[in-house]
């Protein structure tokens, strides 16, 4: 087979997985009983908040987090559709030109080893590549570098830092 | 209705003003409900209009600001008792606003102060006095439940600060000014980026990533040379020059992220960098943003950490995607 010099089509690119395809396709989470989305339509706020809970994530004042999720530039969530639950969240902020951060990315601890944190970030960085966008980072907890790393990420490249102002002075 | 309005607070160089407004029941609206007052205008302003609204209704009192632009923030009144106070950020494009507020069930009359900065404050007292008054008709109660945030809103405020000011023997003033919320010409800033050795970016590129930024702050000189003309002449400001600029992206309400920080090489070592540093993070405080991230260079950490950044908070680690070097 000869090299595909020609990148996967939109539908499928994902900038994360090697073969440039989803791990899962929608159609694979439909049949597992899940449904994927990527606007703030139909996004429950008191179940984001729960969710956020779940992973021992501050709780947002909902004024507060609607507002950050209307200026938010890339978002993907996963819903169980028996169940309606909100089960899985990720966002991405930025200049929509040059980078992008990722922030947020949550599954539902009952709902963990499925992969779902996985299709998060598939659909999230497919979408941030779709606006030209490669110069992708985050900010992850020590427990879970390792879940990034086999998606491309790299901790602390060339010696830059990720600070944060902290008041306590 | 009564309404009285109070001279504005003197405060300089902030452009912001306080209105005293004074509100009492007035005849009660075509609505079914038993006691209302008729909503009314409060402030009037062109270009840029602001109204509240006030509607009475069962204890439960829906306020509606709309405003074209600038920057409102409602205070909690003496005579009220707001569950919270909030911030708005109004685009240029008319947004409508609500909150609702739980009143205390009185008919006595309620103030309400507005806070109100935007970028034509200078002509702003004077049309307030000569607008307000003019058109108090009653206007269509909007239903609150149809209204929400319409459009992303654009950050306006103009908050300058004088950094640096000389005068030299021959009278010209030289002035270093940081500001977040001036225009930065990209055609400046890549003769900026040029001079630390910054590659070139796309200037349609650079203009999109400015405009979707949260806060493009920005240090500028300004050059006036004295008029050699009668007395009483003003100078004349004859240069302005992009120094220095920083900017940050952000969600608006919880994460900012510092990009870009940058200052002419010529006026490096002066601090001038810490102050932009530290402006935006007043200015980024102000905002309420909790959390202002930036990823350092190796070389920069301890630029920052004096700044007040911690470096791997938590153990939290940067992490990107495919970095190229």
């Amino acid at each position: 087979m000869s090299f595909m010099a020609v990148a996967p089509s939109q539908s499928e690119a994902a900038g994360v997985t090697e073969s440039g395809k989803f791990s899962q396709t929608d159609e694979d989470l439909e049949s597992a009983g899940f449904t994927c989305h990527s606007t703030i339509e139909d996004l429950d706020l008191d179940q984001l908040n729960a969710l956020f809970s779940k992973v021992s994530f501050p709780q947002r004042d909902k004024g507060k987090l609607l507002r950050a999720l209307e200026n938010t530039q890339s978002l993907v969530w996963i819903q169980e559709i028996k169940t309606s639950r909100l089960i899985g969240f990720a966002r991405a902020t930025g200049d929509r030109v040059f980078h992008a951060i990722i922030w947020d990315v949550v599954v539902d601890p009952a709902y963990q080893g499925l992969g779902l944190g996985k299709v998060l970030m598939e659909r999230l960085m497919a979408d941030l590549m779709k606006m030209g966008i490669s110069n992708i980072a985050l900010y992850a907890e020590p427990t879970v570098i390792g879940f990034y790393q086999p998606m491309g990420f790299i901790a602390d490249p060339d010696g830059i830092r990720a600070m944060a102002y902290s008041r306590r002075r | 209705m009564a309404s009285a309005l109070a001279p504005p607070c003197a405060v300089a160089p902030l452009r912001c003003r306080k209105l005293n407004c004074v509100y009492s029941s007035g005849k009660p609206h075509s609505s079914s409900s038993a006691s209302s007052i008729a909503p009314f205008s409060v402030l009037r302003n062109a270009p840029l209009f602001a109204r509240v609204e006030i509607v009475r209704g069962n204890g439960k009192r829906n306020m509606v600001v709309q405003a074209q632009a600038g920057f409102l923030k409602l205070l909690d009144g003496h005579a009220l008792n707001l569950d919270r106070s909030d911030e708005y950020r109004i685009g240029a494009r008319k947004t409508i606003l609500t909150a609702s507020y739980k009143f205390p069930r009185n008919d006595s009359p309620m103030s309400v102060q507005l806070e109100r900065r935007d970028v034509q404050a200078r002509s702003l007292w004077d049309s307030i006095r000569s607008g307000f008054g003019l058109n108090n008709s009653p206007t269509a109660v909007i239903d609150t439940t149809e209204i929400g945030f319409k459009e992303d809103v654009e950050l306006e405020d103009e908050r300058e600060v004088v950094l640096v000011e000389k005068v030299h023997d021959d009278g010209t003033v030289e002035k270093i000014v940081f500001a977040s919320g001036v225009e930065v010409d990209v055609y400046e800033l890549e003769i900026l980026c040029d001079k630390v050795g910054w590659p070139k970016r796309p200037p349609s590129k650079v203009a999109a990533a400015l405009r979707n930024s949260y806060m493009v702050a920005s240090l500028h000189l300004y050059k006036q040379v004295p008029s050699t003309g009668t007395d009483g002449e003003d100078p004349v400001v004859e240069k302005r020059e992009l120094i220095g600029m920083a900017r940050a992206t952000s969600d608006h309400a919880f994460n900012a992220t510092i990009w870009d920080v940058l200052v002419d090489p010529l006026y490096q070592g002066q601090g001038l960098g810490k102050a932009l540093v530290e402006q935006m993070i007043r200015a980024l405080l102000r905002r309420d943003i909790g959390n202002i991230t930036l990823f350092a260079d190796a070389q920069v950490v301890d630029f920052y950490k004096g700044l007040g950044f911690e470096a791997d908070p938590d153990g939290i680690k940067g992490m990107f995607w495919y970095p190229r070097y």
